[in-house]
């Protein structure tokens, strides 16, 4: 009947065989491929991860226009198209660590949970018929937020109860007076400080041609360039002194920070099925087999784990870009990679970046340090004055990886440092600085620095 | 000459105003050198804006230019599996296990197979009833990335297809520690079930139902709330469940067949003979179902053309050198010939000793006549402690058959009070039989 | 059933599409006075099994054409067609395992009266919520057909063969819309005259060939030069060819004693002429959605047609004029100058005649510079898009100069021998030349815009 060669014909013969069998088990077999690896921004196709609990971004830095405090940002659930409301996991711990002594322990937590305040509980909102046409708008919000700091040997200190969660954009009809919402989900924190929680433009940033040559023969992603999207954030402005080891933030400047999201099991206990501390680590840096393994390690254990460090100073991706873009890796070990993701620069260690910059072991209070994977920042780094983009591949010492900022290009920076750079030579044009990449919001001047969330076109 | 002087100016004055307009148009028209606008008014609205389609064209158009890229390879097949899966067109299977294979054929990361097209194999495999090779696949996989949370899916419904609960469990068990998601509390829900245990199995389905991603996962999970609330005896229930699965996804067959059956046993016959037909007209597995509903009604001919259509789908699958035992076996046992399905069913019972199979084969036994042995099997069935309504009455009308009235009694009422609807003909013949028993008690 | 497992053995596979897959084919096309929808239903062996013909096949082919003529809608601006079923047959086919697939052809079609651009909307919903291949296609045939959402060929053959490449998916086409206005698509152009078709072909290519460089993910310096050199190519083989006027201009120049300097003037003015036209076309067709590029092309062909064959006529007047006081000089140089104060029509046959001419010659900005400039645009390289319409102009303009030059060589050789006589009838022939080919263009042009 249907004219087709042998070798299709064999093709068809397995799709025959596959389509008889689908009398009942596909219908009982539940979504097999579920492969969701909950890291940096670009992992699986959004059908399939789960999003609620995908950290896509983590940013802390120095608060340009209160540099007494450090603003932390923690995104989850990437991907969001304007207009529709998206919902944190009330079963998750959505939580900020605060590590100063460079062991990989959180000497400080921040912990958010989630409530529902829908009155019709258990239908998610994308499935709900919205029928608020211009009725109050807090009936919007479906979720309020409590935040606990949990500190070791203290106990836990709730706080924000019943906190305001920024809805969407929803556009004028419906939400109108945005700006005010936002406002309202800005607050204070007692103690000093502020918190926001709710959607926001998406502040990630980065070059395109340096997304795709990184992230080469990894799971696909197709990124649109330029779609803008939002993000739901978790904001934080904390004086510099409640993080710093002893609260002494100039003699203890360099905290290591990093998120996790744990989901509680079918019994009452948590399990991490996120971590996030520099950008792309888990994607690039461990080998695709480790990566879910990863999201459910802690920082402590990471030296003796046998995963964090290995990986590091050999990372098998190294190669991939390198003969992608006629370039030569250098050669493992990598010890120049352990310095900047896991042990931070400094010129004590003897690493091949002499450079003192955001290792814990610049703390006066510190003495030994952990190989540990976590974004780093320096606290007592003045602020630039002409930040750029490059961060300290162009001399910007307040750029990631010291932290990371939300204009930080921290794709190509990682691709050059997977190059070799700064201990090396690498390759530093293997991205055009003129290249088109994109920001699609402007980013705010004052807490929590995001930009209103993007609405559909008018 | 002068005239030329005087034109040519002008015509240049033209040429270099429509220049300048085309360069700098206003409103950005033209200027497109900022990179492609925002394409999110031209996205079809739907709910993710990574479609499942969407993402199946870019991975393509991907792999166009890069074909040796083995991670791309294994999502797409992934993804068409999942395609496969939710639209039930089947084109996909064939697609999925050819891009599985293009993506084993390269080498990935440390020189091993890529790891997801190893775990998509199996889920192909297991979609196939191949559930050996779906645990052989799920092994392996397990040997070269035992973290890779998503392997433990495959190798959990592999060993639950094969009656190997314990191995089942463990293998959940590892799921739901490393991962607590949406395939590991299903999978979860479904363990519970077959063991009887109502409460908890709907607990993990309430938990996945707070994280379905999406439409096609909120509607499978919803299903099976409604699969839960129909086995334990709650059409109405049920029913609720199924419209909110079809609210999220009109066209998930499953539900569709669900709705029917929950709606005939409500006594809306009219509505449920209407749900069937556009359930098999979508995906041709509620064929036996329905055509015992035509036939329950009376309609011995609309019946006999859905048996048709199943032995074609029997044929099919025969042609092609697969032999779905199971169904076939049950469908014999009620509709053909027993003896068939006892062969047929001892078949499948040395490939794998589900309390499924356990079941249909004492099932046929009794039909046969061997009503010893049918016991035996149907002990086996109820294993587990499963609560189902059709192993209970199966076993029931095995026990009278061998004369032992009390057993009997008690499984057929047993059946009724789990789900008095469990099937159109058969909780009628159920509930003759018992009233048989109590007068011949008296 | 097991001896029909057996004999199945012959047929070789099943529906490669699955076997209960519903698939679905509409073939429009549009004529003048109605459009005929040729609708195929493919039907698996499943879904062949479950809707089991009652009566008769031509009865039950029937009956199922007027169920799918239900399904299907059509829409001229906007108002519903009425659709009526012309054929209907119903075949099975051998499928697997000694079951059968079936195949129902239907014949509709619906009135329609395309005397101006009718927008046409089509929807298929037959069985819409079967699992299966969805394909429409479109073809005008004595109308001509344009925006259209959907191709003019099936990639089945009809539901005769799918294709199985992994990288694509089955089509799910369940809509169409398009365009139809009169005129007679490319089969007009191409009639007549020998041999263009392979030029079509050959400058088909190379514009496609322009098109790829321009949409080149990075445009280096060698890729850049290389299509400003196509493009100029492009251009002179556009000037070439027949059916513009521009090789008129040659002859005119050759019959007028055409001095280098006027051949200049002309192709000077042929570059800027036509380098505006696509610019200012191009602009309006990106700014405004409502300008139809082929409207304003026919329009322009009518202007230019128009101004060539005035040119001719003023040319033809003053050829006969000249001719009758016996200057057996024909066409001199000074001609223009000399009958310029008294006959105010025949003013400035000269120059700005030769520059008239050249704007003639331009103003129909050719499509393919048109389709370059666009699609520069597109992808953010305007300027670059540009220079290219510039090189394209230029390269008309090489054509005409060298088409001049060697005419009026030709001319020259050939008026030394046995010719000679007829040299005081070489400004009347060329000015009847050039008069026929404007009318010529003037007609063609108005045809399609009818």
């Amino acid at each position: 009947m249907h004219h087709t060669g042998s070798q299709s014909r064999r093709a068809w013969l397995l799709i025959a065989a596959a389509s008889t069998a689908v009398l009942t088990t596909t219908a009982l077999l539940g979504p097999a491929m579920r492969a969701g690896e909950a890291t940096s921004h670009w992992d699986a196709p959004a059908t399939f991860a789960d999003k609620q609990i995908d950290a896509s971004d983590l940013y802390a830095f120095t608060s340009p226009e209160n540099p007494d405090t450090v603003t932390i940002i923690a995104d989850y659930i990437p991907f969001q198209i304007p207009h529709k409301p998206y919902d944190f996991d009330t079963n998750t711990r959505y939580e900020v660590h605060i590590d100063n002594t460079g062991t990989g322990k959180p000497a400080i937590t921040y912990r958010w949970t989630f409530q529902k305040n829908s009155p019709l509980p258990g239908v998610p909102s994308f499935i709900r018929k919205r029928t608020h046409q211009a009725g109050p708008v807090d009936s919007l919000v479906e979720q309020s937020y409590t935040l606990t700091k949990l500190q070791e040997g203290k106990p836990a200190q709730t706080l924000v109860t019943n906190g305001y969660v920024a809805p969407t954009d929803m556009g004028p009809l419906i939400t109108p007076g945005y700006s005010r919402l936002r406002q309202k989900a800005v607050r204070d924190l007692p103690g000093g400080g502020k918190v926001f929680t709710g959607t926001a433009a998406d502040p990630f940033y980065s070059d395109n041609d340096a997304v795709n040559t990184l992230r080469f023969g990894l799971r696909f992603f197709p990124i649109k360039s330029g779609v803008p999207m939002n993000v739901s954030s978790l904001a934080l402005q904390l004086p510099k002194s409640e993080l710093a080891l002893g609260g002494d933030a100039s003699a203890n400047p360099v905290v290591g920070i990093w998120t996790t999201a744990s989901r509680k099991s079918l019994g009452s206990d948590h399990r991490q099925v996120s971590r996030l501390g520099n950008p792309n680590y888990n994607e690039v840096i461990i080998p695709l087999v480790e990566r879910d393994r990863f999201n459910t390690l802690r920082p402590e254990n990471d030296e003796s784990g046998g995963l964090v460090g290995p990986s590091t100073l050999d990372p098998h991706q190294a190669k991939v870009v390198a003969d992608r873009v006629n370039a030569k890796a250098p050669p493992a070990p990598r010890k120049d990679l352990e310095e900047i993701y896991l042990t931070g620069l400094t010129t004590q260690r003897d690493g091949p970046i002499k450079e003192d910059l955001n290792s814990h072991l610049l703390n006066r209070d510190v003495s030994d340090i952990s190989r540990v994977e976590e974004l780093r920042l320096n606290m007592s780094t003045p602020l630039a004055a002409n930040p750029d983009k490059w961060g300290i591949l162009k001399g910007d010492k307040q750029g990631y990886p010291n932290g990371r900022r939300l204009i930080d290009d921290v794709v190509t920076i990682n691709l050059r440092m997977l190059l070799g750079e700064p201990a090396g030579n690498g390759k530093p044009d293997v991205v055009n600085e003129n290249s088109p990449a994109f920001l699609w919001k402007p980013i705010s001047d004052s807490f929590p620095y995001l930009a209103l969330p993007v609405t559909a076109a008018p | 000459m002068t005239h030329v002087r005087r034109l040519l100016p002008l015509l240049s004055c033209l040429l270099l105003g429509c220049t300048l307009l085309t360069l700098f148009a206003p409103g950005g028209v033209l200027r497109r050198d900022d990179g492609p606008p925002p394409r999110v008014e031209g996205r079809p609205k739907g709910w993710s804006p990574y479609e499942l389609s969407e993402y199946i064209e870019d991975a393509q158009e991907h792999l166009r230019h890069h074909p040796d890229d083995a991670a791309t390879w294994a999502s797409l097949g992934g993804v068409y599996l999942e395609q496969a899966r939710r639209s039930a067109d089947v084109t996909y299977y064939g697609k999925a296990q050819g891009a599985f294979e293009r993506s084993l054929r390269l080498p990935a990361d440390d020189g091993g197979p890529n790891i997801d097209a190893v775990i998509g194999m199996g889920a192909l495999a297991n979609a196939k009833h191949d559930f050996t090779g779906g645990l052989r696949w799920a092994e392996q996989a397990r040997n070269a990335a035992p973290y890779r949370w998503a392997l433990y899916g495959v190798l959990t419904d592999a060993y639950l297809e094969l009656g190997d609960y314990e191995r089942a469990q463990s293998a959940l068990r590892r799921m739901l520690q490393g991962r607590p998601d949406l395939a590991s509390f299903t999978r979860a829900a479904r363990m519970e079930h077959l063991h009887g245990r109502t409460g908890p199995a709907r607990t993990a389905l309430e938990r996945a139902r707070e994280i379905a991603g999406d439409p096609a996962e909120y509607a499978f999970v919803l299903w099976q709330l409604g699969e839960l609330a129909w086995s334990g005896g709650d059409p109405r229930a049920a029913l609720g469940f199924y419209e909110q699965a079809l609210a999220a996804d009109r066209t998930h067959a499953p539900s569709l067949a669900g709705r029917a059956r929950a709606e005939a046993a409500l006594g809306r016959t009219g509505q449920a003979l209407r749900g069937y037909a556009a359930a098999v007209a979508r995906s041709p597995s509620f064929v036996v179902e329905y055509g015992e509903l035509l036939e329950h009604l009376g309609d011995r001919a609309g019946a006999r053309r859905q048996y048709t259509v199943f032995s074609g789908q029997l044929k099919l699958l025969a042609a092609n050198g697969i032999n779905d035992d199971l169904a076939y076996g049950r469908f014999e046992a009620d509709h053909g010939d027993p003896d068939t399905a006892v062969r047929h069913l001892r078949a499948e019972w040395a490939r794998r000793q589900s309390v499924e199979v356990a079941d249909a084969l004492a099932w046929a036994l009794h039909r046969a006549g061997h009503d010893t042995e049918a016991a035996g099997y149907a002990a086996r069935a109820a294993r587990l402690g499963g609560r189902d309504a059709l192993f209970a009455y199966h076993r029931g009308e095995i026990e009278r058959a061998l004369g032992h009235t009390g057993a009997a009694r008690a499984q057929l009422t047993l059946a009724l009070s789990i789900n008095p609807h469990f099937s159109p003909d058969g909780a009628a013949r159920a509930r003759a039989a018992l009233a048989r028993l109590e007068s011949d008690a008296t | 059933m097991i001896a029909a497992a057996a004999l199945a053995g012959v047929v070789l596979a099943a529906h490669p599409l699955g076997n209960f897959s519903v698939n679905h084919y509409d073939g429009l096309t549009v004529r003048h006075d109605r459009i005929e929808d040729v609708a195929i239903v493919d039907s698996a062996e499943i879904p062949t099994l479950q809707d089991p013909p009652t009566g008769p096949a031509e009865l039950h082919a029937r009956r199922a054409c007027e169920e799918l003529r239900g399904d299907v809608a059509g829409q001229a601006e906007g108002r519903a067609l009425a659709w009526r079923v012309e054929e209907a047959s119903f075949a099975y086919r051998p499928g697997a395992a000694g079951l059968r697939t079936s195949r129902l052809t239907c014949r509709l079609s619906a009135p329609i009266r395309v005397d101006r651009p009718l927008t046409l909307t089509f929807a298929n919903a037959h069985r819409a919520d079967a699992v299966g291949w969805r394909e429409i296609t479109a073809i005008g045939s004595g109308v001509r057909l344009r925006d259209s959402s959907v191709p003019s060929r099936s990639m089945s053959d009809e539901l005769r063969d799918y294709p199985s490449d992994l990288l694509s998916s089955p089509p799910d086409v369940r809509q169409a819309r398009l365009t139809a206005e009169p005129g007679s698509g490319e089969r007009g152009t191409a009639a007549g005259v020998p041999g263009v078709d392979v030029i079509t072909r050959y400058t088909g290519t190379l514009a496609d060939r322009l098109n790829a460089v321009i949409g080149a993910e990075r445009l280096t310096i060698p890729l850049g030069l290389l299509a400003l050199l196509l493009s100029l190519v492009l251009g002179a083989v556009h000037a070439a060819m027949p059916g513009h006027g521009k090789t008129v201009m040659a002859a005119y120049l050759a019959g007028r004693d055409g001095r280098l300097r006027d051949a200049c003037t002309v192709a000077a003015t042929v570059t800027l002429t036509h380098t505006a036209g696509v610019l200012v076309l191009g602009l309006l067709v990106t700014i405004t959605a409502s300008v139809a590029g082929e409207v304003v092309l026919g329009w322009l062909g009518v202007v230019s047609g128009l101004l060539i064959a005035l040119i001719g006529t003023a040319l033809l007047c003053s050829a006969l004029r000249s001719r009758k006081p016996g200057h057996g000089h024909g066409h001199s140089h000074g001609h223009g100058h000399g009958h310029g104060h008294g006959h105010g029509h025949g003013h400035g046959h000269g120059h700005r005649g030769v520059v008239a001419l050249g704007v003639a010659g331009g103003l129909v900005p050719s499509p393919s510079a048109l389709v370059v400039l666009l699609g520069a645009m597109a992808l953010g390289r305007t300027a670059f898009g540009v220079m290219t319409v510039v090189c394209y102009g230029l390269g008309m303009a090489a054509t005409l100069l060298a088409a001049a030059l060697v005419l009026r060589r030709f001319r020259d050789l050939a008026l030394a021998g046995r010719l000679r006589r007829l040299r005081p009838y070489t400004a009347t022939m060329t000015a009847a030349l050039v008069l026929l080919v404007g009318t010529g263009i003037t007609v063609r042009a108005m045809a399609t815009l009818i």
